[in-house]
């Protein structure tokens, strides 16, 4: 593969890859050099890459394999990582306040997902994957991905409805 | 599409079951703004993922921090097998270079004492004698006049000779060594007085 190929099929799906690598390792810079790396490993199995069928499901399987890591090794070093993590709440910028808090919010629910579920709904409801799609990445059978993905969107539901009925008994 | 409708389509959507076309209805329904009052909470619910999907990597540098590295790499890149060709071709012109400086022998080498630079020009020993002689002399002048700077050096030996003084220091030292003597006897008195007084301890007993 030449680097004008490179340019063209592989660097535009960084987006992706970042969402992902953003997903598990919540902190931006990290996730800016987590992808990097993955981009360069890529470029480094050029020869190999026009073989692959799907090189963008190559690449977010690489992408979860570093992130997954990247997180066991820091588990393993600081223990209460996993609170100093759940702490940290992510302002997205929006106008309204309150449609802002019911965002964080769920970005919070999700950040405490299991791995598992936590990588199937970002991959189905964010990418829009297919179910096959997903098993590439994540090696599982297309029935655990339902399960998970059903269990992942219910828990998410519930922080919203939660959430709604006190804005509700406020009011 | 009817909330009825919606309805359906969330319940199976929660269960895991709504394909990627008609979750996409979903979305473009929940982004409307007016919504049946018990569906609204949804709308965040969707929000959120059509916002997640819009995460970009912000630094502008980005793509040409990558393609810098992989022009680098390029120029580099000597893999294993194109690595091994390399080093095997350095040593091979090595070892052509050291059987090549055997076997043939250096121009120098045969030149003869009649065809060397300094080979004799004077047919006249007396000639030759006196001319020698003229040039020891222009040597010698030269060398000479490079030794006179040191002459200098006697007033090193000036400085060191006033420091012979050191020694009565050392004199000096040498009656301070009288003093442990001093500490000597002042040990042995006191271990004889530990001793006195076990004996007297002992013959009260």
């Amino acid at each position: 593969m030449t680097i004008e190929k490179f340019k063209i099929e592989v660097l535009p799906i960084k987006n992706k890859l970042y969402r992902l690598a953003k997903r598990f390792l919540v902190s931006k810079e990290e996730a800016e050099d987590t992808v990097q790396d993955v981009l360069l490993r890529l470029w480094s199995k050029k020869d190999n890459l026009e073989q692959i069928n799907s090189i963008e499901g190559f690449a977010m399987v690489i992408t979860k394999n570093l992130c997954l890591d990247k997180l066991k090794s820091k588990r393993r070093n600081t223990e209460e990582f996993s609170d100093t993590a759940l702490n940290v709440i992510h302002k997205t910028p929006y106008n309204q306040t309150e449609m802002a808090d019911s965002i964080d919010r769920i970005n919070e629910i999700i950040n405490k997902l299991p791995d598992q579920q936590k990588i199937i709904i970002h991959l189905r409801d964010v990418e829009g994957y297919e179910f096959e799609e997903i098993a590439e990445v994540t090696g599982l059978t297309i029935n655990t991905i339902r399960v998970n993905l059903s269990r992942a969107r219910k828990k998410v539901r519930e922080t919203v409805l939660k959430a709604e009925s006190y804005e509700f008994s406020r009011n | 599409m009817n909330f009825q409708e919606i309805e359906k389509l969330l319940d199976k959507y929660f269960e895991g079951e709504t394909s990627i076309n008609e979750e996409n209805q979903l979305r473009k329904y929940f982004n409307k703004d007016l919504l049946p009052p018990h569906l609204k909470p949804y709308k965040v619910h969707f929000q959120y993922f059509s916002d997640a999907k819009t995460e970009e990597i912000t630094d502008p540098d980005f793509d040409q921090m990558i393609l810098n590295e992989i022009g680098e790499r390029k120029l580099f890149s000597i893999d294993g097998k194109r690595k091994y060709l390399t080093y095997s071709l350095i040593g091979i012109a090595a070892s052509i270079i050291i059987i090549f400086g055997f076997f043939f022998k250096s121009p120098l080498d045969n030149l003869d004492d009649k065809n060397f630079a300094f080979a004799n020009t004077f047919t006249d020993p007396e000639k030759a004698f006196t001319e020698t002689q003229r040039v020891l002399k222009y040597i010698s002048d030269k060398f000479n006049s490079g030794v006179e700077p040191l002459n200098d050096i006697s007033k090193f030996d000036e400085g060191v000779q006033s420091l012979t003084k050191i020694s009565s220091f050392n004199k000096g030292m040498d009656e301070m060594n009288k003093i442990s003597k001093f500490y000597e006897y002042k040990q042995l008195i006191s271990n004889q007085s530990v001793d006195t007084t076990r004996i007297i301890k002992n013959n009260k007993l």
